[in-house]
């Protein structure tokens, strides 16, 4: 492979001087690194619905999760084949189930650090990682035992792949960027749309220079191969998507507007609030207006051409697909967009401020408010997307006795029970057939209580209950999750 | 301008006029009247900026390559003149030394000198230029010229602010224009050499290059574009013809466009930096001269309505003369949210959040992306931060204009004082307090949404006028001294592609 370097990109010597790597660099990435891990472990969350959905898979023998998840799932296979060898390794504690999320989520700061500074300078490469150190959604999916974190980390290796390509051309570059592209699609279908964006800028620099065009017509192919196992799968499960109950849980129910694009963006960069509290951050939107203000006369160049596009590719593509189905417009289906958006916030503070100090205030001030929106995100009980199953789980065992009824809505949280065995069995309630209490005391625990069928069940039931000479003795709530206990 | 830059450009217009179409035909929807008053206000304030901006749009898709000038067939005798008025010697020296050394025609330097300062007579002479005085200031530096006009004869002249040191191809690139015998003037570019040093200076270069590069290459391309005071040059009949240089107007230079064009003569444009010069370099020197020339530009709004102008060419001036009226609209902007943060009055009512935006935000965006792209980037948050900075120079000078008030010739100052300049900015900083206050009290008596809402608004507003009014509040850095200026003119491309090394 010949080295491609286009003029319009070459360094000059003075850009290369910024970009070089300085030996003091280490020492800080290796720190930011660590307290970036150390955020990603602690605290731990208990585990939630769409994770384990995943454990339920990864505990069948390997074929059958395979066939199950081209059958009965919507999801490329590598997030499930890790997660598959992670139980077979560590067993299935919150905290093993998390491992390759954690230790995904981690490299990506190196990595971020990487690309800022394959982009534009080393400032803006320690920038870049300080920021997704605290980044809480980075955090969030990296303490999730879903396949966010790898989305994440694959979408900066085929950006750094694809950085690398253009400016230096060599042999690394197109080998990270065809892995990275590859690995994408294998761990998350939505990473087309960032994929896409990225092919978007190769095409219109490959118009310019026919070596450059050369080589990107041959990682094209390259990835098509990688790809060709897909195939079958892809086609099956398209087939599934079209089947109800391919996917339980439902959007936010909001329709999709500019004030929802807004909402996922304040969520791509400080965290999941409490609706009230993103009511109040979403109504700050003017100040977007002076962020486009403040771009004027700021040039451009292929990096943060590169960088908008991967950023303003997945968000496009996503709002047009939500027309037809809105529950697709929500960040963590494009949750890409995080580490070239972190970049572009690294490259503004590091790049627009005149002296070393105003740019570390700058730094210093975003992460803090990341960090604020962390510490909100994980602690604050509003946050509707914490569920405490393992809370209440725990609390069911500690509370029922023998000749207790368990009962649970929706029934799809038969794999939460699952994975939480309470001391007692527990059956699902279902509007197909009628509930028929036991002459003991009936446990109700209910989730996802804002879907009006899931609403409307258990109301039924606890009023059917009520009737039948039952009495609520207790109602408990955790995030999320609600227990009554009726005698 | 390439042909690949026009297409995508005029798809750029075709997209602003649509989410433009977009936006008003939501806003003008009569169920969307809130307190009526504000919606008024916001109505009449977002029609005018629509108008600005159509107007801009409509200049620069009239952009044209300019042809290059034909060639000379004869040498032409230039009358040279350069005004002065107690400027410092060592900022008028390089004017006149280029000045006399300046090739493609027979050029007869004289220095104006309004100041009778006795070494500007020694520095005349030692610089083999020929100095002018006369015993009365009457009718300012249009009076100094209009006394020259007189006493000289050349069939071409040409005018130089004392701090616009002129390039070899001044005269080059010019002159051959006149071989077209209804070509009354041919305008250059103004550069400002000392914007690489000096924060104030960098902000209106950007102002002057969005002019000077794109605008009136467009005015051209309408034949409209307006004589701008320096690095010009005039063809004596049509300067006589027409009386002179106007000696009751602050801004001489656009009223005496107004009358040639009124008598059917054409100007010419050309985009290539021929003189350097200094633009202002503290906030004090800079209000000086946008105080001239709104109140120039304003005053003159009646002379265009009146004019006998194709209408075309009177739409172009009067773009121009009313650009200064944006004070009143960002006046109008900075009500809003205070309004609504304290009395919960709001000027639209019947719609949400979501649906504003939704009909806003593609007008805005493509709006400033436009004003990006035909400024090739060179228009900067500065710059604009400067000018909403000093938007009561508008509302002044308007109010002024309308009672009447006799204008003065005010000399923008060739040298920034320096230092704290806080009354220069003292309107402004007076409304970010109110905003700030405002915004304060908002949060803590009732921070709901909408309150929110209206305290994000109050602080982009407060942001801008904080950063326009910085020049003032920061120590300018020492002035660059002329003789130090950068050599610029060797690198100096043409401002069709605005890039000015």
């Amino acid at each position: 492979m010949t080295t491609v370097v286009l003029d319009v990109v070459r360094d000059s010597p003075r850009a290369y001087r910024k970009r070089r790597r300085r030996p003091g660099d280490l020492k800080w990435l290796v720190l930011i690194s660590a307290l970036g891990a150390l955020l990603r472990v602690f605290p731990v969350r208990g585990i939630w619905l769409d994770e384990a959905i995943s454990v339920a898979q990864a505990r069948l023998p390997y074929p059958t999760m395979l066939h199950q998840l081209m059958y009965g799932d919507l999801h490329p296979p590598l997030w499930g084949s890790v997660l598959w060898a992670d139980v077979r390794i560590f067993g299935y504690s919150p905290l093993a189930l998390r491992i390759p999320s954690i230790v995904a989520g981690t490299l990506c700061i190196p990595l971020l650090y990487l690309l800022g500074r394959e982009l534009f300078d080393r400032r803006t490469g320690i920038a870049a990682a300080v920021l997704l150190a605290a980044a809480p959604l980075a955090v969030w999916y990296s303490g999730e035992a879903r396949m966010y974190a790898f989305y994440l980390l694959f979408a900066i290796v085929a950006l750094l792949g694809q950085a690398r390509a253009i400016r230096r051309g060599d042999r690394a570059g197109w080998v990270l960027f065809v892995a990275g592209s590859a690995a994408l699609i294998y761990t998350h279908y939505f990473s087309v749309l960032q994929l896409a964006a990225q092919h978007l800028v190769f095409l219109g620099l490959a118009l310019r220079d026919r070596r450059l065009r050369k080589q990107w017509l041959i990682s094209i192919a390259v990835i098509a191969v990688v790809l060709l196992p897909l195939v079958p799968y892809v086609l099956q499960q398209l087939g599934n998507a079209s089947s109800p109950g391919a996917s339980p849980t439902e959007g936010t129910g909001q329709p999709v507007s500019l004030y929802t694009v807004l909402a996922n963006l304040v969520w791509s960069l400080w965290g999941y609030h409490s609706n009230a509290l993103m009511t109040q951050l979403v109504a700050l939107w003017p100040v977007a207006m002076l962020l486009v203000l403040a771009l004027l006369g700021k040039g451009r160049s292929w990096a943060v051409t590169l960088l908008v596009a991967a950023v303003a590719g997945p968000v496009l593509g996503a709002f047009v697909i939500s027309i037809k189905a809105e529950t697709f417009f929500e960040v963590r289906y494009f949750v890409s967009i995080l580490p070239p958006l972190i970049v572009l916030v690294a490259r503004a503070a590091t790049g627009w401020l005149p002296s070393f100090p105003a740019r570390a205030v700058a730094v210093g001030a975003l992460a803090l408010t990341m960090l604020a929106g962390l510490a909100d995100e994980q602690f604050d009980p509003a946050n509707p997307r914490l569920y405490d199953y393992g809370g209440a789980f725990q609390y069911v065992s500690a509370q029922s006795r023998p000749g207790d009824q368990i009962v649970f809505a929706p029934d799809y949280l038969d794999v939460v029970v699952g994975y939480y065995h309470p001391a007692q069995p527990a059956t699902p309630l279902s509007d197909q057939r009628p509930f028929e209490p036991s002459p003991g005391r009936v446990l109700v625990l209910a989730s996802f209580l804002d879907q009006p069928a899931t609403a409307a069940l258990v109301g039924g039931t606890l009023s059917t209950l009520e009737r039948n000479g039952r009495s609520i003795r207790q109602t408990k709530h955790w995030e999320n999750v609600t227990l009554w206990i009726l005698e | 301008m390439s042909r690949r830059d026009t297409v995508t450009f005029r798809l750029l217009v075709a997209l602003c006029v649509a989410t433009s179409i977009w936006y008003f035909v939501w806003l003008l929807q009569p169920s969307r009247v809130g307190n009526p008053v504000l919606y008024g206000l916001l109505v009449l304030a977002e029609l005018f900026n629509l108008g600005q901006a159509a107007g801009f749009w409509w200049t620069c898709l009239r952009r044209r390559v300019m042809p290059a000038p034909p060639a000379l067939f004869k040498t032409w005798d230039v009358d040279l003149f350069i005004p002065v008025y107690n400027e410092p010697a060592d900022i008028v020296e390089p004017v006149l030394r280029a000045a006399v050394a300046l090739r493609g025609a027979r050029v007869h330097v004289v220095l104006l000198d309004d100041g009778n300062n006795p070494d500007m007579r020694i520095l005349a002479l030692r610089c083999g230029a020929a100095y002018m005085r006369r015993p009365t200031n009457r009718g300012a530096k249009a009076g100094n010229i209009n006394d020259a006009l007189a006493r000289t004869g050349s069939p071409l002249v040409a005018v130089l602010d004392c701090d616009h040191v002129p390039g070899p191809r001044f005269l080059e690139a010019t002159v051959g224009h006149f071989g077209s015998g209804d070509v009354a003037f041919v305008q250059t570019p103004q550069f400002y050499a000392n914007a690489p040093h000096n924060a104030i200076a960098r902000a209106a270069w950007s102002q002057q290059a969005l002019f000077f590069g794109t605008i009136a290459t467009g005015k051209a391309g309408f034949d409209a574009m307006f004589c701008c005071g320096t690095n010009v040059i005039f063809r004596r009949d049509a300067l006589m013809a027409a009386g002179g240089f106007p000696e009751d107007s602050v801004t001489e230079d656009f009223e005496l466009s107004i009358q040639l064009h009124s008598a059917g003569w054409r100007s010419v444009y050309v985009p290539e930096v021929v003189a350097q010069g200094l633009g202002p370099e503290d906030a004090a020197s800079y209000v000086s001269q946008q105080l001239r020339w709104s109140r120039g530009c304003i005053s003159a709004i009646p002379r265009v309505l009146k004019a006998r102008l194709p209408r075309a060419v009177k739409l172009q001036y009067l773009l121009s003369a009313s650009y200064f009226l944006y004070g009143w609209t960002l006046v109008i902007y900075l009500l809003m949210p205070l309004l609504r943060i304290t009395f919960g009055t709001q000027p639209l009512a019947g719609t949400s959040s979501a649906s504003f935006l939704m009909h806003f935000a593609p007008y805005f965006l493509l709006s400033i992306i436009s004003v990006a792209r035909a400024g090739s980037g060179g228009y900067t948050f500065d710059a604009f931060a400067l000018a909403a900075a000093n938007f009561w120079i508008g509302i002044v000078s308007s109010v002024r204009a309308v009672l009447r008030r006799p204008a003065s010739f005010v000399v923008t100052p060739k040298k920034g004082a320096g230092g704290w300049q806080p009354r220069v900015v003292a309107p402004a900083l007076a409304v970010t307090g109110l905003l700030a206050g405002t915004s304060a009290w908002g949060i803590f008596h009732d921070p709901t949404p909408g309150v929110l809402n209206g305290v994000a608004f109050a602080a982009i507003h407060a942001v801008i006028l904080v950063r326009g009014s910085a020049g003032a509040l920061v120590p300018a850095r020492r002035p660059v001294a002329l003789s130090s200026r950068t050599p610029v003119l060797a690198d100096v491309v043409s401002m069709d592609s605005r890039r000015v090394s």
